[in-house]
Formats: structure tokens, sequence, C-alpha cells
């Protein structure tokens, strides 16, 4: 059996004819439409034209644009590419990237420094160095006996571990000044309930005769003038250390009474308390130094005057003393 | 990015799809701008390939929303400036055959012919098969033909 081959029609000779111009026909199409085009003057036309379109349209293709038209489409942007360029953080100019830099370094320094809480540092700081302010050193009579600030708040904290409540000076002497813990140098306040014996913080704020605190409660020492000792009122807090004490404490409430002391608290003038005693007294303003010269003669003194909101009648003065035990 | 090869065919697309300055150069704006935008996008297309279909999809996107701007007999309005033509080449054949035809045969003689892009691609890129993309060229090339000959 032999298969008949189709003839071409001229329409579908013109459909393949750019494919047979291009090559791209298989042999058995190719021989046909060589035959036909051999038969058809039309198709040849249009063939010829076809390949006088292939050569002009490759001539075409070399059509130059123009340096300012690519320029100009080159730099052509919409949201979307420009979205898509500052996307990356790569792709941002470097003015911006460093301005943003810097903007963040601004921001984070100055959160840390508002964060920083830099008054009650402050604060902290004064307190700090006001812990040990070295207002005067005392001389007892003996000239190699001098007492430091330093010494007199060991002492201090020392005498303060005996806490009284009985005496409503040692009360009066707390109110005075002031609950921020700079009242702690007082003298031990005896106190003649059995309730045993309580740690007081003690931090020193020495005053000497001459200087009297404020009594805010500020942590701050503030130097006192004389106006402010005349209208606040005062107390002279006094410290011995006696070897011998047992023999020589009924002389100083003898010497106490003789210079026209009385007791100002609720309990006797040499009330025993632990291994010291306690005197809280009045006195008349005119026998302070004579005193003071007495209990000298005994052993070195450390006084000092310290703000009290009671104020005593004129010529009067207040004294708490608190003699220590050093002998065995 | 974009190159400037690719900055050219966005260009002598639009110029020869519309033959008209004004008109190609906005729209060539347009599509350079959304190609920029484009990331290329992964298939089963080599990367230079694929980024060449996604070429012709923004073109003609883009020649569809500015083709019907255009009125369709009017002159060639494309200044020396703004391209040059291969010395003694006679662009009136081309300013008929884009009259006579249609935009389908048009862009794809263009795309084929004058760009260089093969027929898978712009089957890819216009959305219709390789076989619609063969006839639309060879239509055009016998149209285009013609007025090669009708011109010579």
């Amino acid at each position: 059996m032999s298969k008949q081959r189709r003839k071409l029609t001229p329409f579908l000779c013109q459909e393949m004819l750019y494919d047979y111009a291009t090559d791209r026909l298989d042999a058995e199409r190719k021989s046909a439409v060589d035959e036909f085009l051999k038969q058809d003057k039309e198709c040849r036309e249009i063939l010829e034209g076809i390949h006088k379109a292939i050569a002009y349209s490759e001539r075409l293709a070399e059509t130059e644009v123009s340096t300012e038209v690519q320029t100009h489409l080159k730099e052509s942007e919409n949201i979307v590419s420009l979205g898509r360029r500052y996307s990356s953080w790569k792709e941002w100019p470097d003015v911006m990237r460093w301005a943003i830099v810097c903007m963040l370094l601004v921001i984070s320094i100055a959160g840390v420094v508002s964060a920083v809480p830099w008054k009650r540092l402050s604060a902290l700081r004064q307190q700090k160095q006001s812990d040990t302010i070295e207002v005067a050193t005392l001389q007892g009579p003996n000239s190699d006996q001098v007492f430091s600030n330093q010494e007199m708040s060991e002492a201090d904290a020392a005498a303060a571990a005996v806490e009284g409540s009985g005496d409503e000076e040692m009360e009066g002497s707390n109110d005075g000044a002031g609950d921020e813990g700079a009242e702690a140098h007082a003298p031990p306040p005896p106190t003649p309930s059995p309730s045993p014996a309580k740690p007081v913080k003690a931090t020193p704020t020495p005053t000497a005769v001459a200087a009297v605190p404020s009594s805010a409660p500020a942590p701050t020492p503030e130097p006192a003038t004389k106006k402010d000792s005349k209208t606040k009122g005062f107390v002279y807090r006094a410290f011995m250390n006696l070897t011998n004490l047992d023999e020589i404490g009924p002389k100083i409430t003898s010497d106490i009474e003789q210079m026209g002391g009385e007791k100002a608290g609720e309990v006797e003038l040499g009330w025993k308390r632990g291994t010291g005693r306690y005197y809280h007294f009045a006195m008349p303003e005119s026998n302070e130094e004579k005193l003071l010269e007495r209990l000298r003669a005994y052993g070195p003194v450390r006084i000092s005057k310290d703000p009290h909101p009671r104020i005593m009648p004129q010529g009067q003065v207040r004294f708490i003393l608190w003699v220590e035990s050093t002998g065995n | 990015m974009i190159t400037d090869e690719q900055v050219r065919w966005i260009a002598l697309f639009f110029l020869f799809s519309f033959m008209d300055e004004k008109a190609a150069l906005m729209a060539a704006a347009s599509a350079t701008a959304q190609f920029k935008g484009q990331p290329p996008t992964p298939g089963p297309l080599v990367d230079e390939s694929a980024r060449r279909v996604q070429m012709i999809r923004v073109l003609r996107k883009v020649f569809e929303s500015n083709r019907k701007l255009l009125p369709r007999n009017r002159p060639a309005t494309i200044p020396g400036s703004v391209w040059k033509i291969p010395e003694g080449l006679d662009i009136r054949a081309w300013s008929k055959f884009q009259k006579d035809s249609s935009d389908g045969e048009v862009i794809s003689v263009v795309l084929s012919k004058i760009l260089g892009f093969t027929d898978y691609e712009i089957a890819e890129g216009l959305n219709i098969s390789i076989g619609t993309a063969r006839y639309r060229i060879g239509k055009g090339m016998r149209q285009l033909g013609a007025s090669v000959r009708a011109r010579a």
C-alpha cells in the first residue's frame, strides 16, 4: 500500500513560509513547500518579502537609543521600585545611614542619662562625705590626750548601745535630732525599765561646742549659727572614760550638785547602767566652765553641743554626761 | 537593579510599538520603574531567561494600559534625538506595518526580531501558547515583508 501525499494549498503554503524561511520545517514539509513554490508566484513573492523583512528587522535591531533617554529611563522610579531599593540597609545613602546611627546613639545616651537618678546619687555621695566630718577636737588636761572625731564616734556608738526609754531627755533628744541616724552620737541613754538593751544605729555627726548642726532631718550637716542655737535650744553631751569609776562616780555627782546642778530626767545623777554611769542634769550657765574643769581633773572629757527642741530658761544649760568604766 | 541593555530593550520596545515619542517614553519610564520594583522570581527557567520573561510581562502590561490612549492612525513622531536609526533604513516600512497589523503581531515581531527574545520566552511572557507566538510572528513578518517590498 502506498501512502498518498496531501497536496499543499496556497493558504497552507503561505502559513508555512516563515518557518520555511527560518528553516524550521521538517524535510518532508520543506520539499513540499519547495515544490509548491515552483508553481505559485504569489508564494514566491511572499517568501521574498519575508526574507526582506528578516533583513530589515535585523537592521532595525541595530537602532540605538540616545544616552539621555537611557539615563532618564534608568532613573525612573515608582513607589514599588523605591520601596524595594530602600528595603535593603546597604542600598541606603551613606549620609542617611550615618545620620540614623548617630540619632540612635544620641537617643541611647539620652535614655541612659534620663534613667540614672542623678539627684539620688549626689545625695548619697554627700551623705557618704558627711559620715566623717571632723568639726573639732577637744583636749583634756593632759596635753597628749587629744581625741579625734573618729574616736568620739566610736565611743558614742558604744555608748549608744545602751538604749533607754524612761528618761524623757533621751526621747526628746532623739526627736530633736531627727530620725535620719545622725542623732545617734548622743551619749548612752539609760532606762529604768528592765527591758534588755538594744543596739542603736550610730552614725556619727560630731559637733563642736561652738557649732550646732541643723536640726533638720536632711543628711547633710549644716554649720549652725549662734542664732540657730538660741532659737532652737541645745544640750551638751559629754563623754568620759575612767578607770576607777566606782570611786570617782560619787565625786562627780557631788561636783555637779555643788555647781548647782539638778537632775533633769527621771533617773538620779550617776545612775548605773552596765559598766557606766549616766548624768542628766541642768545647771547655771555660769558654772559650766568650772564643772568642766573639775571633770577634766578626773580624765579627758569629750563634749559636744547638740541642737534640741527643748529650750532651757535663760542662764540654764542642760548636760547629758556618760561616764564609761574602762577598768577591770 | 536594571542593566543598560534592559533599559535599551524597554525603550526600543515602546518606540517601535507606539511609534510616538511622548507616549513611548512615558510608557518606557513606567515599565522601567515597574521592572526595577520586581524581584527576580524563582522558576524552572535559568535566571537570565526568567528575568527576560519578567520583562516581557511588564512590557505587555504597560503596553496594554497605554495603547488605548493612542489613536490608531497618527503619523509617526519620533525625532532623531531620541533614537538613531541605522543609516539608509526606511522607517516608513515599519510605520506602515505598525499601523496595519494587530497589536499582538507588532509586539511579537518586536520582541522576536528586534529584541531577540526566544519564541518560548515570548509565549511565557505574553501568556500564550508557543504555537500562537510563532503564528503571530510569521504573520507579522509576512506583513512586514509586504511593507518593505512596497517601499523598495
